[in-house]
């Protein structure tokens, strides 16, 4: 409906037609557009005033259109980008269709293969601390138990690691004297029973310590009692089973773990043995000059 | 193959009794029977591989139409293996003695033939909803199956439920239950009990 | 690795840790595929090829690659994808050469990429910390020791058919009670000495 059609609806002040669009349906006051007989005949009535009221009221009524009017724009545009957004996962799931089979399969998997590496990757940011301060505890606290005492504990590196041995650990007393330890591994009947050797500087064992094991519940786990690995206090290298001065008894009906046991014990006497044998070297060699 | 329709309800009773995944379906028995030597490990296991089976079924579900049909099953293992990956980093890292008692057999999750099967049968032309929830009703099943097994061989095997003594003070535990003969023979004595009700079950139905 | 190491590696897969009636890994197939002896062994012999392959092929993946860049955490998924891959390559070519084999294990084949035993033995090599040839013959071994165990299943279960069990028995709780009795004569084989 052109706003030239609706007789009266000039401004005589301005000559400019006033726009009439779709403005008087939105604001509620008007009478629907369908109904224009009304509306210029009430417009000139409204506007009928004193010649100041009417340019004041249609300034005002010109910036209210051209709102309204830029509202309805922004909408318009608002309905058409909804629309495309709407329309975009369609085309996507078009492209994706009609792709030749070995792109869809290289492309979805790898899709797939990113963001799991993605998650996993997060995943570990996450936990790899609490992982290591686990372990670090576990390793400190049997250190205490097979060396209490000490003043420090120090991780040597580069150390001669025979068989099951790890980590080869100095512990530092407060008289000045060096003591040892070594974290081993040996391959019991369930796994690794991860021990830490307490060995002093003469060459005999101060005690042993489970760090983690998980033998037999109730047979093999009895290697990892006090009672047990009480046997192996005083030993020397070449400890065994047997009837010997040097040797230990075994748990009956645990053999594996007790060998496997006796295994991480003689070689961490073994480690402990190598390394005095290479730094007393060295040390006397200072010493002597 | 629609979605089923089922009641919630339904599906649960489904998942714990009767289409219990290891009882009845007969799938995933390696890390039941490796497991169940202890209630703790068992109900770990059964946690584990519950989370897993979720989130994968969920996954896998959401990305239905948008997976290929022949790589399907290498899709599915690579979202399995994930979510396995993750639940094993979690538990190193915030539950490390279980983590060390379950060892080899989190990572074996991924190859736990209850996930791959869900993720085959159900999740692939099932919704979202649906699927998650099958996957907890399959994983609880799963759970107390494990349960049951591990009931039955910690108490027998090593005199304890939940390393809590409970047999009476003269009883010498049968280590045997706790190796590998006893789980053979519970889970057999198991199934063989599930079948005997479900035979019974289905004869009374029919009358 | 010197030859008694890998003698002592292989008798410790086959017999003393039997990878299926001790540790438990592969009882799917195994409960699964053995109810006949041809099928059981033409299982078997697949499943030694694919765990040789597999133990030396996530060998080099976790030795050359993962290790390196520090990726160990992405072993399992890393590890579950070569496997698949070389299952499928197997598949494809027992379809092409030996088509007969190919029709009678049918889907088992697909069900070897889900064996726990395949990817058991490949974390196993990592833990034990073997080398290239270790893990080939531990994987070998792992095979043979698999094969053993199902075709000595199978015969047992060709002879159950004709016997009389009482109806809850039927199917796999029968074949479960004799896996544990199998099991437990393979418990004998404890005292062999043979680890490192």
């Amino acid at each position: 409906m052109s706003d030239f059609e609706r007789e009266g609806r000039f401004d005589e002040a301005s000559g400019i037609p006033e726009e009439v669009s779709e403005i008087p349906a939105e604001t509620p006051a008007d009478a629907p557009v369908d109904a224009p007989a009304d509306a210029p005949e009430s417009a000139p009535e409204d506007a009928g005033g004193t010649e100041e009221q009417s340019a004041e009221e249609t300034a005002a009524a010109e910036a209210a259109e051209a709102a309204a009017k830029a509202t309805a724009e922004r909408l318009a545009k608002k309905a058409a980008a909804r629309e495309k957004r709407r329309e975009l996962p369609r085309v996507l799931a078009g492209m994706f269709r009609n792709m030749p089979p070995s792109a869809k399969m290289a492309l979805s998997l790898f899709v797939i293969t990113s963001v799991s590496a993605a998650l996993l990757a997060a995943t570990h940011i996450l936990t790899e601390r609490p992982i290591s301060e686990h372990r670090q505890a576990a390793v400190e606290r049997a250190l205490a138990e097979v060396l209490p005492g000490r003043a420090g504990y120090a991780l040597i590196d580069g150390a001669e690691l025979p068989g099951s041995a790890r980590e080869l650990y100095a512990a530092y007393s407060y008289d000045g004297g060096e003591d040892y330890a070594v974290n081993v591994a040996p391959n019991g009947y369930g796994g690794e029973i991860e021990m830490m050797v307490g060995v002093d500087a003469g060459g005999s064992v101060t005690g042993v310590s489970i760090v983690s094991m998980t033998e037999t519940a109730g047979l093999g786990t009895k290697a990892g009692s006090p009672e047990f690995l009480g046997r192996f206090t005083g030993k020397r290298a070449g400890v065994s089973i047997g009837r010997g001065d040097n040797d230990i008894d075994a748990i009956a009906g645990a053999t594996i773990s007790s060998r496997a046991v006796t295994t991480g014990v003689s070689d961490a006497l073994a480690a402990v043995a190598a390394y005095t044998a290479s730094s007393y070297y060295y040390a006397e060699e200072g010493d002597g000059q | 193959m629609k979605s089923d329709l089922k009641s919630v309800g339904s599906r649960f009773s489904d998942g714990l009794i009767f289409q219990n995944p290891v009882t009845v379906l007969l799938l995933g028995m390696c890390p039941v029977m490796a497991v169940s030597v202890s209630v703790f490990n068992g109900i770990g296991m059964g946690l584990s591989a519950t989370f897993v089976l979720i989130f994968s079924n969920t996954v896998i579900s959401l990305l239905r139409k948008f997976i290929p049909e022949n790589v399907r099953i290498a899709a599915y293992i690579v979202v399995i293996a994930t979510f396995v990956t993750i639940v094993d980093m979690l538990l190193q890292a915030f539950f490390p003695q279980l983590s060390k008692s379950l060892g080899l057999f989190i990572p074996l999750i991924v190859v736990n033939c209850i996930i791959l099967a869900r993720a085959e049968a159900f999740a692939r032309v099932n919704g979202v909803f649906n699927s998650a929830l099958d996957g907890l009703a399959m994983g609880i099943g799963f759970t107390a199956a494990l349960i049951a097994m591990s009931v039955v061989r910690e108490a027998l095997g090593a005199g304890t439920l939940l390393g809590v003594p409970v047999m009476p003070p003269g009883f010498r535990p049968a280590l045997l239950m706790g190796l590998a003969p006893g789980g053979f023979i519970t889970l057999g004595f198991i199934i063989a009990a599930m079948q005997w009700a479900l035979n019974r079950r289905k004869r009374k139905g029919k009358l | 690795m010197n030859m008694t190491t890998l003698l002592s590696l292989s008798l410790g897969a086959i017999l003393v840790e039997n990878f299926v009636l001790v540790k438990f890994l592969g009882i799917c197939p195994f409960l699964g595929v053995s109810k006949k002896m041809d099928t059981a062994l033409g299982m078997g012999f697949s499943v030694v090829f694919v765990m040789t392959a597999a133990s030396a092929a996530t060998f080099c993946l976790n030795e050359y690659a993962l290790t390196p860049l520090g990726l160990g955490y992405m072993q399992t998924p890393a590890f579950i994808l070569v496997i698949a891959s070389l299952v499928q390559l197997v598949e494809m070519f027992l379809k092409k050469a030996v088509p007969a084999l190919y029709g009678a294990l049918g889907i088992y084949l697909p069900l070897i990429t889900t064996n726990c035993a395949v990817l058991g033995v490949a974390i196993l090599n990592t833990q034990k910390e073997l080398d290239l040839l270790g893990s080939s013959v531990y994987g070998a071994a792992a095979g043979i020791g698999f094969t053993l165990a199902i075709v000595l299943f199978a015969s047992v279960r060709e002879r159950l058919e004709f016997t009389d069990i009482p109806a809850a028995f039927e199917g796999f709780p029968i074949a479960l009670v004799t896996a544990a009795l199998l099991s437990m004569a393979f418990m004998g084989f404890q005292g062999l000495q043979v680890f490192k």
